[in-house]
């Protein structure tokens, strides 16, 4: 869902927000034209229980909004049994290929891995992405992009370790993704009934 | 008819809000030599609520202007809020105001009647505080805007900067907070009648009766909550005191509502500006962010904040609930030993 609020004053943005907040929207773009209302968004992003990105393009500004699934998921797993429904798994991207031999063969095998976690029923509920990781949301492979759109869309939390980001001098590319911290990512392993490492 | 047109739709900001920040007017003011004479006995240098000029050792004239674009839809409201804001600064200062002049723009297009009822909302007020309109200037403008430039008196022995708190002082507010939120909220039809018509209420009642009470105790310093919040009035009041001012968050009121809209994200432009100019004074401590951002809401025609001896607080408090709309104790004053003015507890 893409809301164009560029032009619009105070608190338009986020009225217009809000409606599909309301709506049920996932995953949300606002585009904007000023900071306040940047900010002003992401204090309802905070508010709605939504995490934000935001990217700059030509003097407009996208918010991204994509809802935190991690508590709903908890509160549904509240059964006694442990069931395949309640599996609610993570996967850890910690380098932009995948296996040991050749690199090309190992990039085209990750860019496979993350469009067919995107066609499973069950998506993971958190995808971390950490080191050389950090470079396929912040990439120019468009097919990784689109995969990893349609897993927030389904609501997929995306964390791409900030730290990385800014080793890698990538922090004014990142496409997709919240920027996390170790805290934050160590937490969310932590909480995982299991983490798959690609 | 004047009540079919919505004035606050032609308006990009919304009272007070549409103040060019502090910060921004230092800046645009650099470079540039004020002279003086040792009768202005309060001119720019204190960033004061208005300018006092001494005639005679019993005498003082005190001069403000304060004009905005619509804050209410109905060209009466709006008026009288407009005179209400206009007369508060001769308030703050502990004046009574005698003469004002209006300040109009107005769109070609404005029908007659509504620009009637505007001048009567400002006429009713300044008869109401006991003063006279003598004339004005208006002009042609895409958007409207109204306000006085309004003269009082003042005893020069007895006037009230907001730069001579005391260490151990209270700190006294009487209008709610929210102001601006609440209007903000308003222009994307958020809010009841029932609490829009209370925030006008509010916004229209003058400041004249906190100060007819307050002159009676001793009061050290005060000045009007307006275009840069609370803590952008509070900042000023603790950097030209030379004190520390701590903030009992907890015991502060807002209108209704107010919360709910800062916690979505319905602030205010001017919100950020005097945030950005406040914030390095300010400690924040573990105070939630919407509830620091409602301290920095730029209020129109906000409630005069009285810096008051501990002896005289309860007494002041106990006389003004029920005169005014809302009593409340900010804070109270220290000395200052380092660090920032203002703590948030």
């Amino acid at each position: 869902m893409i809301i164009d609020a560029t032009g619009k004053v105070c608190p338009m943005p986020v009225i217009m927000a809000k409606k599909e907040i309301d709506n049920g929207a996932s995953q949300i773009t606002v585009i904007v034209d000023n900071k306040v209302a940047v900010e002003n968004l992401n204090r309802l992003a905070v508010d709605q229980g939504y995490s934000t990105s935001v990217t700059e393009l030509d003097g407009l500004f996208h918010v991204n909004f994509l809802k935190n699934s991690h508590v709903e998921k908890v509160a549904k797993c509240d059964c006694a049994e442990f069931s395949t429904q309640c599996d609610n798994y993570s996967v850890f991207i910690g380098k932009d290929y995948v296996g040991d031999g050749d690199k090309t063969l190992g990039s085209n095998l990750m860019a496979m891995a993350i469009y067919t976690l995107s066609q499973e029923k069950d998506i993971p509920e958190t995808i971390i992405f950490m080191n050389s990781g950090v470079k396929l949301p912040a990439g120019d492979n468009e097919q990784v992009i689109q995969s990893l759109s349609q897993l927030a869309a389904k609501g997929c939390q995306i964390l791409v370790c900030g730290t990385c980001l800014n080793y890698y001098s990538l922090q004014d590319n990142l496409k997709i993704g919240k920027v996390s911290n170790m805290y934050e990512i160590l937490q969310k392993m932590k909480d995982s009934s299991k983490v798959i490492t690609l | 008819m004047g009540n079919d047109i919505k004035l606050t739709k032609l308006a990009k900001c919304a009272g007070c809000g549409a103040k060019v920040g502090a910060g921004k007017l230092a800046q645009l003011l650099e470079g540039i030599k004020f002279n003086y004479d040792s009768n202005l006995l309060v001119g720019f240098d204190k960033s004061d609520d208005a300018s006092v000029y001494k005639i005679s050792d019993d005498l003082a004239i005190v001069q403000t202007i304060d004009f905005f674009p619509p804050i209410a839809d109905d060209p009466y409201m709006f008026g009288q809020i407009a005179a209400t804001n206009a007369l508060s600064d001769i308030y703050a200062m502990g004046g009574e105001p005698k003469l004002a002049l209006n300040v109009m723009c107005i769109p070609k297009d404005m029908p007659d009647d509504a620009v009637h009822q505007l001048l009567a909302g400002g006429y009713d007020k300044i008869y109401e505080a006991g003063a006279l309109i003598s004339g004005g200037h208006s002009i042609f403008d895409d958007e409207p805007k109204y306000g006085l430039s309004v003269t009082g008196f003042v005893d020069p022995n007895r006037i009230m900067t907001n730069s001579n708190a005391k260490p151990g002082d209270m700190l006294i507010l009487t209008k709610p907070l929210g102001l601006g939120i609440v209007t903000t909220a308003a222009k994307a039809d958020l809010v009841d009648k029932e609490t829009l018509d209370y925030v006008y209420k509010i916004m229209s009642t003058l400041n004249k009766y906190a100060r007819d009470i307050m002159v009676k105790y001793d009061v050290h310093s005060c000045t009007d909550v307006t275009g840069f919040g609370l803590l952008g009035h509070l900042s000023e009041m603790a950097e030209g005191s030379d004190v520390h001012i701590n903030v009992d968050t907890k015991g502060l009121r807002f209108v209704d509502g107010a919360s709910d809209f800062a916690k979505m994200g319905i602030l205010p432009e001017g919100m950020y500006r005097n945030r950005e100019f406040a914030e390095k004074y300010v400690d924040g401590g573990n105070v939630e962010t919407y509830l620091q951002d409602m301290l920095y809401d730029p209020q129109t025609s906000g409630g005069l904040l009285i810096s008051v001896n501990k002896s005289d607080y309860e007494a002041l408090l106990s006389e003004l609930e029920g005169a005014v709309p809302c009593a409340m104790v900010v804070g109270c004053v220290e000395e200052y030993s380092g660090g920032k003015r203002i703590t948030l507890l």
